[in-house]
């Protein structure tokens, strides 16, 4: 296989731009018809994630050691989406002939064997991973909702009911989707440690006209069925080696995987000292402090302190979480999880503070870690 | 919010579509006087022009939905072998690609402007609500202060511990009083739209049905 042709030849197709993945899939549709009941309605996103992933694979499809675990991982994460082995061809051919349509006189037969055979590779692998994973978990658990909860405006505290035992670690999250929102996922972390009964709670704000988020606080209700993927990330899960004391610091519905992570030193018997910063921006958005007081009470070595940075009339700590944060600090390891705002203005913050980046945890933005198929 | 947007529900009738005469007629309750809220005529005209260009791409989808299934046809006929990659590929018709990718295209900007015009509506309405909490809390303060320096005046025996009283009463009150307007007007308004669910008349449910059996024949 001629690796440099493959490279060679996609960097031509995308100066096409958002021609190429329109072409791909209307060629795709029109072939496979039935296929376009996979998709959303709105293909906008999803186009720039093709790109972004057939890009990610041709720039290292010489780094086998690099593409192949992105490629199971890949071929794991479409099994929600109800991509079976069968698909695989289909999109081959729609992909060798946005190629060809692209290419013109420079697609030449060499470089169709090259592309077919590097396709079939890369199939291959994904539906390789997606079979060995098919033989110890389902496509994806469905959870029925049993308590449904608008705390304060525009956020709520979902629990749920998985019809599958889901074992995850406390701090890791999930692609979720619900059935008012057909086909749209999006990454919501657990806001509890694993539970005997098999119950996971999230805590979900609406984004302004976000579809997802305003189906589940304002559409979803009891009884409701939310579809939800496997658990993914270890950025936000606890390290035990070395064991050193902990200062969370949480923005808004950020606390979810903070409090997981408190269940989970609870349940396992206190090893260290953990102070748990909530910030928000006013106090009627402290939307879990109920429970938060109520740990704060039972374990002597959690230290619960809420922030609020927009209420002049709050009577507690006021100002960034962050902030007050710091003036706790003696060296302990710091995780971070809030908007994508709050995040990089608290890690700056820290750095700046003299806190090794190395005993930063906090989740990375990347598209590869959004939402959506 | 919810359920106002049918593109996102695919083949589902878990709910009723929104069709463009339901945007023309869509109403809205009134904000309380004296409190801002959007010119009627500048809501009204834009849901004219959603509704238009609701109506538009739905013609349009249609013009393209029989232009497909034409070349589909087209093609049917003359296939032979359908199995066989290679007959697969030679049945794929650019223009027919091209076709349905602008009507993609199409729905992929009627999306857009609706999240988009959803998004700045929900922003507005937290701003407005925010605005509604802090004035009410200023007004407290101000008659919380006012109390206090009363009290002071009065001329009887002073106590911290009083003053404090004092200064609570007065505050809630006047905080009650102000968010009581408020929840007053929410309450109308909330009223008026549970009556007219009670009357919907029968002309409006079947126009609403005709043109959702339109829309999907």
């Amino acid at each position: 296989m001629d690796t440099q042709a493959l490279k060679g030849s996609w960097h031509l197709v995308t100066q096409s731009g958002d021609q190429v993945p329109l072409f791909f899939y209307s060629a795709l549709f029109l072939m496979y018809p039935e296929a376009r009941g996979l998709f959303p309605v709105s293909m906008a996103t999803q186009r720039d994630r093709l790109v972004g992933a057939l890009g990610h694979i041709v720039s290292n499809v010489d780094r086998v050691d690099d593409l192949v675990p992105f490629l199971q991982q890949l071929g794991r994460d479409h099994r929600k989406f109800s991509v079976v082995a069968q698909h695989y061809p289909a999109v081959g051919q729609a992909l060798l002939a946005t190629l060809e349509h692209f290419l013109g006189d420079r697609w030449t037969p060499a470089l169709a064997r090259d592309w077919a055979q590097a396709y079939g590779l890369i199939a291959k692998v994904m539906t390789e991973a997606a079979e060995e994973s098919a033989a110890t978990s389902p496509p994806w658990w469905e959870g029925e909702i049993i308590m449904h909860e608008v705390r304060a405006p525009g956020i709520a505290v979902i629990r749920a009911r998985l019809n599958y035992p889901y074992p995850f670690r406390a701090g890791q999250s999930a692609s979720i989707s619900v059935a008012l929102r057909p086909k749209l996922w999006r990454f919501y972390s657990f806001a509890n440690a694993p539970r005997r009964d098999n119950t996971i709670d999230l805590h979900v704000r609406v984004v302004d006209g976000g579809t997802v988020s305003t189906a589940l606080v304002h559409g979803a209700q009891r009884g409701d069925i939310l579809k939800i993927g496997a658990p993914v990330g270890d950025r936000l899960t606890l390290d035990s080696n070395p064991l050193r004391d902990l200062i969370l610091i949480a923005g808004g519905t950020g606390l979810a995987p903070l409090k997981s992570l408190v269940e989970q030193m609870a349940y396992e018997g206190p090893r260290r000292d953990v102070r748990l910063f909530v910030g928000a921006r006013t106090s009627r958005e402290l939307y879990d402090i109920e429970a938060l007081s109520k740990l704060n009470v039972e374990n002597p070595w959690l230290n619960v302190v809420p922030v609020v940075s927009r209420d002049a009339f709050y009577s507690g700590e006021h100002g960034n979480a962050v902030d007050v944060a710091l003036r706790a600090y003696r060296g302990q390891d710091v995780y971070v999880c809030g908007s994508e705002e709050m995040v990089h203005h608290s890690v700056s913050r820290l750095l700046d503070a003299g806190v090794p980046p190395g005993q930063i945890r906090f989740d990375e933005f990347t598209s590869a870690g959004g939402s959506g198929q | 919010m919810t359920g106002e947007t049918p593109w996102a529900h695919g083949t589902s009738n878990d709910h009723q579509r929104l069709t463009p005469d339901r945007v023309r007629n869509k109403d809205f309750s009134r904000t309380a006087l004296g409190r801002r809220g959007y010119s009627e005529e500048e809501v009204r005209a834009f849901l004219y022009r959603i509704a238009d260009d609701m109506a538009n791409g739905d013609s349009e989808k249609a013009d393209l939905r029989a232009e497909v299934e034409r070349l589909r046809n087209w093609y049917k006929e003359r296939g032979t072998d359908v199995t066989s990659p290679g007959a697969q590929r030679s049945r794929l018709n650019v223009d027919a690609v091209n076709l349905l990718s602008r009507a993609q295209q199409t729905a992929d900007a009627q999306i857009a402007e609706a999240e988009d015009y959803a998004r700045r509506l929900v922003a507005q309405a937290r701003q407005q609500y925010e605005q509604m909490l802090v004035e009410a809390q200023q007004q407290a303060e101000e008659a919380a202060s006012q109390a206090v320096k009363t009290y002071r005046s009065s001329g009887e025996v002073q106590s911290a511990e009083a003053e404090e009283l004092e200064r609570r009463i007065a505050y809630l009150r006047t905080f009650a009083e102000v968010t009581q307007v408020q929840l007053r007007a929410v309450l109308e308004g909330l009223t008026h739209e549970v009556n007219k669910l009670g009357t919907v008349p029968d002309s409006a449910r079947s126009v609403a049905y005709s043109s959702s059996g339109q829309d999907s024949a």
